[in-house]
């Protein structure tokens, strides 16, 4: 993924450490997908 | 008669063994180069074609069926871990999975034939639930057509490859020496490649914590997008708050969507 972003001139890649797997063991907020077409806005 | 034609007149099952064995098993060893010469051989009558299918059938069955019940049993984390040996390890996981979602089982059938997939799929297979006796009889056919396709080909141009091995043999080791030089060569480049991305990557990854302190004062200046193949949000179906979803296969068209001028967390499952 990181390498086909860099492809498209978007180098500010930062994967994130853990993925969403650590993210849902640090019990921090998610949201649950009703609609799995929708996307939604960066920072919304 | 040449050295590698005596080779195979003489251990050729064994060694058909060994390289479908070894590739079925994940190694980088094409197992396709034996099959052509053991075709060959059974074109002019000195190999079994029938004998020599049963021993690609058996030596691609017994890693299969043991990928498949790792799949069962650990699920994706199999994937990974033979993904790694991949030299693309990164779209590997992912076509695996698409593969699936579009063709459904029927793709354990033609995935033998395809670099990449052929080690991914019985490992899938098991995470996906195929059941055991469906496995079975697919893999089985499949294995069958794999190897009964390149031995045919063998077979059918008998001729003109034992005139290719014996003209390489005349060569001497050169032409095996320039062969094995240039796949390391291949192998050691896009490894290193690999690794100098991979080390960008380790050095500009974010921690759970630092992008939950960010989100928490709504930076403007991070993006995030989520990665994940529809497969992995149906089995996962919750997201970080404000990720854009993005699978990975979609970049390519909808990559005008991500802001450039901002840090853009991804992340998988």
């Amino acid at each position: 993924m990181a390498l086909r972003l860099k492809r498209h001139g978007i180098t500010r890649v930062r994967p994130l450490l853990g993925g969403l797997g650590l993210w849902m063991e640090s019990q921090l907020p998610t949201v649950k997908l009703v609609d799995l077409t929708t996307s939604r806005e960066p920072g919304a | 008669m040449s050295d590698t034609i005596e080779v195979l007149l003489q251990y050729g099952y064994l060694v058909l063994f060994a390289f479908v064995l070894a590739e079925q098993i994940g190694l980088p060893i094409p197992a396709v180069p034996v099959l052509l010469g053991v075709g060959a051989l059974a074109g002019s009558g000195r190999m079994s074609l029938i004998l020599a299918l049963c021993v690609a059938l058996a030596a691609s069955l017994v890693p299969d069926i043991i990928w498949y019940e790792l799949g069962r049993r650990r699920g994706g984390r199999v994937l990974r871990v033979l993904c790694r040996i991949s030299l693309e390890p990164d779209s590997c996981v992912r076509h695996a999975e698409d593969s699936f979602v579009k063709h459904g089982r029927g793709v354990l059938l033609f995935a033998k034939f395809l670099p990449g997939l052929s080690t991914v799929a019985p490992p899938l297979a098991g995470v996906v639930g195929i059941s055991r006796r469906q496995f079975l009889v697919l893999d089985s056919a499949a294995a069958l057509i794999w190897a009964g396709a390149w031995a045919a080909v063998g077979y059918l141009f008998s001729d003109a490859l034992e005139m290719v091995i014996t003209g390489s043999s005349r060569l001497g080791n050169v032409v095996l020496t320039v062969a094995v030089i240039g796949l390391v060569a291949y192998v050691a480049f896009k490894f290193t490649k690999r690794q100098l991305f991979l080390r960008s990557l380790r050095l500009a990854r974010i921690t759970v914590d630092e992008l939950r302190g960010r989100l928490a004062v709504n930076d403007a200046t991070l993006a995030v997008v989520d990665a994940r193949s529809p497969l992995e949000l149906q089995h996962t179906p919750y997201a970080i708050p404000g990720a854009l979803w993005i699978p990975s296969d979609d970049i390519d068209q909808r990559y005008p969507e991500i802001p450039r001028d901002r840090d853009i967390v991804v992340y998988c499952t």
